[in-house]
């Protein structure tokens, strides 16, 4: 249990080191926000008062104080351009998100894990070379080709499912797969390898001494075993994938996090893109904290 | 080594791939007579044919000489970042494995706080602060890769530092630099070219995904992943102007990544990242 908290505490710190860091580069280059957002034609009283109304005119340990008692009190500030509080925009957009990561996630597992089993029970034959090519392809294409590919294929070729992204499930279908194609392979190839090293431990002689073929023993004892490091892997993509969903999001219309941030940066916002950016760390790091208890219970010998 | 280098079908094939390709961005000027940039707007939207070997785009610019010039960037800004990153990795892993709990504690952290951004919300924020350019995207790389090599670095010099020799020279009263110069770098050279490899192709999909976005190489320079954006309006009319530069993007990450495992299984077998 201390072992939890030592890990909470670090992943206080780190968030800590996010927000520093993503205060001091939003503001390394001198210039005045408030002017760039009213643009050269107002006189300068109004772009003044603009200024002291977004504390732009204190110095930058004190407005990242203000900022730092802000976000402790859950208040991400005012979007400069969209006039609404940072939070509930976030807040907003972060459904869809959600449910695009989530969907995905789950086409890169069974799809990844499938692939991964299935090469690891003929490794060095041809299905194992066949799906090793597949899954190397899988890690190898930028996500916004996948997308464009996939848009090309099923709905101009086939009109089978619709371009973007509409509310219904269908229009999330083809998101789903291109950001979880490149997760699939790389799942697909440590699933393989790791499942591999467990073939010839002595709990599987054990587990076929007890009945089991060969093939029930890999696949329950093994698998179980060999899901550590490929549970701790899919965390990390979780970040991975909140990268790509930028991409998809922006290919399929999808109002999530990452047009959120798109729309800031071409819309030079800097509160909406400071909290965007900062909300997905958090996501990022309790994703990190679940894989963490997840893999506690898979194999007890973590539990320290 | 070099026999096994050479006796590796794959490595072999994968590093005449990189040349071929490689040569041809440098030799672009020649191989073809079109420039990257020349508009001519009585031949727009041509299939490929004789003339135009990959057809030209909505301007009437050439894109198999766009393509060509495009990959000049993508491989410059494939092989800088990483270059930077694995040096910065290298430096601060070892301080971080070799130097006092301190320096670990805070280079480790540091390297979380990096790792803990989402890569592109981190590189938006970047292209907020100095705009799309060539220099931004080096940044923004570096940044990105360098905490897990960083990482990478720490753990092998940790099992490193374990070896007799290093315990014999420390007694013997060779000074700390010296051990890290003699044999503490000498020792990291392999893992440090898997990671080099291994990275390449993540800078090259780093890259093409933010000038994809509109956010990193701006025009009129070219780089494969602007010449998707610019095509994606004419996608479902003329598959072919996104598919040269995204087969190109694909064909360089995929030999990447053959070497990258190649060179892993030859010089480092026991290792696993």
């Amino acid at each position: 249990m201390s072992g939890f908290i030592r890990r909470c505490v670090g992943v206080v710190l780190v968030l800590f080191g996010v927000m520093v860091m993503i205060f001091v580069v939003l503001r390394i280059i001198p210039g005045n926000p408030a002017a760039v957002l009213l643009n050269e034609h107002v006189n300068s009283a109004t772009i003044e008062r603009l200024t002291a109304s977004m504390n732009l005119d204190k110095p930058l340990p004190e407005q990242f104080f203000m900022y730092l008692a802000g976000v402790l009190r859950g208040d991400l500030g005012q979007s400069y351009y969209m006039r609404q509080s940072v939070l509930s925009l976030v807040l907003e957009a972060f459904p869809y998100t959600l449910k695009l990561t989530i969907l995905s996630a789950v086409f890169a597992w069974v799809l990844g894990i499938g692939i991964g089993v299935i090469s690891a029970l003929h490794h060095d034959r041809l299905p194992d070379y066949l799906f090793r090519g597949v899954s190397l392809l899988g890690v190898s294409v930028p996500v916004f080709m996948v997308a464009l590919f996939l848009q090309y294929l099923f709905y101009f070729r086939f009109s089978l499912l619709p371009l973007v992204y509409d509310g219904s499930f269908e229009s999330m279908i083809l998101p789903a797969i291109a950001l979880g194609w490149n997760s699939a392979g790389s799942v697909a190839r440590l699933t393989r390898s790791s499942l591999m090293e467990q073939f010839g431990q002595p709990y599987l002689d054990t587990a076929r001494a007890k009945g089991l073929t060969a093939r029930q023993a890999v696949l329950t004892h093994g698998l179980k075993n060999s899901m550590v490091p490929v549970i701790t892997m899919i965390a990390m993509q979780f970040s991975g994938m909140l990268s790509g969903a930028v991409i998809t999001e922006s290919v399929f219309g999808i109002a999530g996090l990452g047009k959120l941030a798109l729309t800031a940066v071409q819309t030079r916002d800097m509160p909406l893109l400071q909290g965007t950016v900062l909300f997905s760390a958090l996501v990022i790091s309790l994703g990190n904290i679940i894989a963490d208890l997840i893999n506690v219970c898979l194999d007890p010998r973590l539990r320290v | 080594m070099i026999k096994t280098f050479i006796h590796n079908k794959v490595a072999v094939i994968s590093v005449a791939i990189i040349a071929v390709i490689m040569l041809m961005a440098i030799f672009a000027p020649i191989l073809t007579p079109y420039d990257a940039a020349r508009q001519d707007l009585l031949v727009r939207l041509k299939a490929p044919g004789a003339e135009h070997l990959l057809g030209t785009d909505e301007l009437g610019r050439d894109v198999f000489a766009r393509m060509l010039y495009g990959a000049r960037i993508s491989l410059v800004i494939a092989i800088i970042p990483t270059v930077i990153a694995v040096l910065i990795g290298m430096i601060l892993g070892i301080a971080s494995a070799y130097y006092g709990k301190v320096a670990d504690l805070l280079i480790m952290w540091f390297a979380d706080v990096t790792l803990a951004f989402p890569g592109m919300l981190l590189a938006m924020a970047i292209m907020y602060t100095f705009g799309g350019s060539f220099v931004s995207v080096v940044i923004c790389i570096v940044i990105m890769e360098w905490g897990s090599i960083a990482r990478i670095v720490r753990s092998v010099t940790l099992s490193i530092i374990e070896n007799e020799y290093i315990q014999a020279a420390r007694s013997m009263g060779v000074r700390k630099i010296a051990i890290v110069i003699k044999h503490i770098i000498p020792n990291l050279v392999p893992t440090l070219i898997v990671l080099f490899t291994l990275n390449v192709p993540a800078s090259i999909l780093s890259e093409s995904a933010l000038s994809f976005l509109g956010i990193g190489i701006q025009p009129p320079q070219v780089s494969l992943g602007l010449m998707v954006n610019q095509s994606k309006t004419l996608l479902f009319q003329m598959p072919w102007l996104a598919l040269a530069p995204s087969g190109m993007i694909m064909l360089l990450v995929l030999t990447f990544n053959y070497l990258g495992d190649a060179l892993r299984d030859i010089l480092d077998p026991k290792s696993k990242y």
